[in-house]
């Protein structure tokens, strides 16, 4: 893995009451250059160890100069985004991956078409500035809680005209979807249940799921603590309710390779060797699963799982 | 490496081409054991051993401007050698800029890039070119920007697009490719332009390489040797012209071998091209003689072994079975066990 | 309005060439290469289908990977795409020396019309330009042609 980047926050703002905007600058050197739909995993020093939050790049792809991210202010999360909401001021340097991306706009599309829900906003804010410069064709479906989760909305409706379509509540699916020409491409970014609804009303319009694209924000979510032996090295480590697997080991010093830290790249994949598992991933299928787990996600659901590490 | 200002020399024709005792010595030969078989022998790219093909990402040598001069005439006689797709532009900007980037920072003696936002200006000493251009507008360039970069650095590039968990070769520009034809192979997927190599299927490493080649990171660049053999040092091996180097194959002789049969060695670099999620895949092909080769120490004897043992159907893919026993024999007397 | 569009769209060669496939089909459209305005019925087609359409193609290589470059040029993707040949017949033969692509029979060598090489007709196949590779099968007399 590469080593991670030093910046400064050099401004912040709040974009809605729950939404934070972060603009970051390079403490040394220049910032690397990135795809829209890239993310940075931003580094966390929380009292209970370091969390590693994924946050989508919202700048323009075009000029690194700065990046921007936007984070939204879970209630239920583990501190993450509480920390950077209350505890980060602008001036405070913070630790990032190098950007990734998982999430990348399909190069012979004809039409993208959009659709975003609340804070999944933030990849498409990239992908629309690199649209805007390639002259693409695009149009974007924003889905939010007016006054609340509708962050960028007033510059999205300047800028995009009647490319923006709004919406308040979850939109008739089947009316974005219907009579689109081929080379249409569709982009999810929101909540599990909405990414499922595309596929839904697609698969009935008989879209292939190769025209679907999804991102969905789904980081580690708590559960159980539960203890865990690694059968190589002989260790046995605890894994705290509010903690992930993989921030444990992380936690003990042992590097395993990720990307996403969300049950997707499939990078993390470690060998379980006993114990019963609670499988979160969207990556493992349920043979793979029988064998291994992400440990970015998914937890034991006993007292102890043990690893090949 | 010191480059040689002696005259251009030619990879066609009266085929001058020579690599001095620097060169031989710096050649990377690939054979790691004394048997070959395929394996996804993926490395991270990460500079090493100073004054090696590995030490920078794109390898300059002391054979840069008659390299370019081959490309060049390549080029003016076929233009099916470029090639890009409209929907990687992008790509061809990126690669552009991480090729300028790196011989800027790795070669400063022979180039420089001075930029000022979206204002570049590029200059390469080695070639006596002098250019302002806005980086981004084609225009400003007096070709695309693929071909622009591409007639001055060592090398073939291809760039993939990755979209629908694959990689297709939709852009390049490749000169000395080993039998193979970006004007054939351009659009396909990553199984189907390796549809010709034999055995490597079942082995699975088609797809072990391509899953590996998904997750590419921008910045952790991997690198891989590949190699065959040529006759002459002749760097435009490609189907468009083997009427007229295919013959060569037949004409091997105990006398001749020597001299004519070169192993050419490709070190493979795939980058991420951060801006456009493309990856480069860089072919930098290295020429030596058997001659030139036998004169390393251990190295004639491996290649005996290696050349002896190979199995036939990758000895027919790389294109030495009408000469292949001469070879073998001529080989054998630098193995002390043959 | 909804429907209308996304019908499957089935390509033959001759009319008698698919009509097994399209008899399992929901309300298809047929397209023959024999009618006279075919070209621009088939322009028509693809201009005004809508993402979740599928096209059946039938009948000799030539025609169906010629049609396949048609429909991808479209919009359409690979796997929307299906492609059936019925005939032994024609198939194209991409000439690596002069680049011509040109119609050829199933036998597996043929002298290229552009450049009068003879080539041999590799299995490497592109999409794109719908033909197989064809490269010098004699080096050692590239020009003697090739008699059939």
């Amino acid at each position: 893995m590469s080593a991670a980047l030093k910046v400064q926050v050099s401004a912040a703002r709040m974009l809605t009451p729950v939404v934070r905007e972060f603009t970051l600058t390079a403490c040394d050197g220049a910032l690397p250059a990135f795809s829209p739909g890239s993310h940075v995993q931003v580094h966390l020093p929380l009292a209970e160890g370091t969390v590693r939050n994924a946050y989508s790049l919202t700048s323009d792809p075009a000029h690194t100069r700065h990046y921007r991210i936007a984070v939204r202010l879970q209630d239920a999360s583990r501190g993450g985004s509480q920390y950077l909401h209350r505890q980060v001021q602008v001036g405070d340097t913070l630790r990032i991956s190098p950007p990734a991306n998982l999430f990348a706009p399909h190069g012979t599309a004809r039409r993208h078409i959009l659709i975003a829900a609340g804070i999944g906003i933030t990849p498409f804010m990239a992908y629309i500035a690199t649209m805007e410069q390639q002259q693409a064709d695009f149009e974007l479906h924003y889905l939010f809680r007016p006054g609340l989760s509708d962050a960028y909305l007033d510059e999205l409706q300047q800028r995009l005209g009647p490319r923006l379509h709004a919406y308040d509540r979850r939109p008739d699916l089947s009316r974005i979807l219907a009579n689109r020409p081929l080379g249409s491409h569709v982009y999810t970014c929101g909540p599990q249940p909405l990414i499922e609804a595309v596929e839904q009303h697609a698969d009935r319009l008989g879209w292939p799921r190769n025209r679907l694209h999804a991102e969905a924000f789904k980081g580690a979510q708590p559960g159980q603590p539960f203890d865990l032996q690694l059968l190589r090295s002989g260790r046995t480590l605890r894994v705290e309710a509010e903690q992930s697997l993989l921030e444990a080991l992380e936690h003990a010093g042992l590097q395993v390779p990720n990307l996403c830290r969300g049950g997707v790249c499939g990078q993390c994949i470690t060998r379980h060797q006993g114990g019963a598992i609670e499988h979160r991933d969207s990556f493992l299928s349920p043979a793979e699963q029988a064998e291994f787990l992400m440990p970015c996600v998914s937890r034991g659901s006993g007292p102890c799982v043990s690893l090949d590490l | 490496m010191p480059l040689q200002s002696s005259p251009v020399l030619s990879y066609r024709d009266d085929f001058s081409f020579r690599n001095s005792p620097a060169a031989i010595r710096r050649f990377p030969f690939p054979f790691i054991e004394d048997s070959y078989l395929y394996s996804v022998n993926i490395e991270p790219a990460t500079s090493r051993d100073p004054g090696s093909v590995y030490e920078h990402a794109f390898d300059i040598d002391e054979h840069y401007r008659s390299e370019m001069a081959e490309r060049a005439l390549i080029l003016d006689n076929d233009p099916r050698r470029y090639l890009v797709m409209p929907h990687m532009q992008a790509a061809a900007w990126d690669a552009l800029q991480m090729l300028m980037e790196n011989l800027a920072v790795d070669y400063p003696q022979w180039f420089s890039l001075v930029r000022d936002g979206d204002r570049w200006h590029w200059r390469n000493h080695l070639l006596r070119i002098d250019q302002p251009f806005i980086f981004g507008d084609a225009a400003s360039l007096p070709c695309a920007p693929l071909e622009y970069i591409g007639r001055q650095v060592q090398g073939d590039f291809a760039l993939l697009d990755q979209r629908d968990g694959d990689l297709y070769m939709d852009a390049g520009l490749v000169t000395s490719p080993a039998d193979w034809s970006l004007a054939f192979d351009a659009g396909m997927s990553f199984k189907q332009w390796h549809a010709p190599v034999p055995m490597a299927h079942q082995m699975g490493v088609f797809e072990r390489a391509l899953k590996y080649l998904l997750n590419l990171q921008a910045g952790q660049p991997v690198r891989r040797l590949n190699w065959t053999l040529t006759i002459n040092p002749r760097l435009d091996s490609s189907p468009e012209t083997f009427h007229q180097w295919g013959a060569d194959r037949g004409r091997i002789t105990a006398q001749n071998v020597g001299q004519q049969v070169h192993l050419r060695v490709e070190l493979q670099v795939m980058a991420r091209l951060p801006r456009s999620n493309a990856v480069m895949f860089s072919i930098r092909t290295y020429l030596i003689s058997l001659d030139e080769l036998v004169s390393h120490p251990g190295w004639g004897c491996r290649l005996h072994r290696v050349l002896r043992d190979l199995p036939d159907a990758i000895a027919d893919y790389k294109g030495m079975t009408r000469y292949r026993q001469t070879l073998v024999e001529w080989l054998s007397q630098f193995d002390p066990l043959a | 309005m909804t429907h209308t569009h996304n019908r499957p769209i089935v390509v033959m060669q001759s009319a008698t060439a698919g009509m097994a496939v399209a008899a399992d089909l929901h309300k298809p459209l047929l397209l023959s290469g024999e009618q006279p305005d075919f070209s621009r019925r088939l322009q028509q087609a693809l201009a005004s289908a809508t993402v979740g359409c599928r096209l059946y193609l039938l009948g000799d290589e030539a025609f169906v990977w010629r049609i396949h470059a048609e429909a991808r040029a479209a919009g359409l993707e690979d796997d929307e795409i299906s492609v059936t040949c019925t005939m032994p017949g024609l198939r194209q033969v991409y000439c690596a020396h002069c680049g011509l692509t040109q119609t050829a029979g199933p036998e597996p060598v043929l002298n290229c019309i552009g450049c009068n090489v003879g080539l041999e007709v590799r299995a490497h196949f592109s999409r794109r330009l719908g033909a197989y590779l064809g490269v010098c099968i004699n080096p050692d007399q590239p020009y003697a042609g090739f008699q059939p």
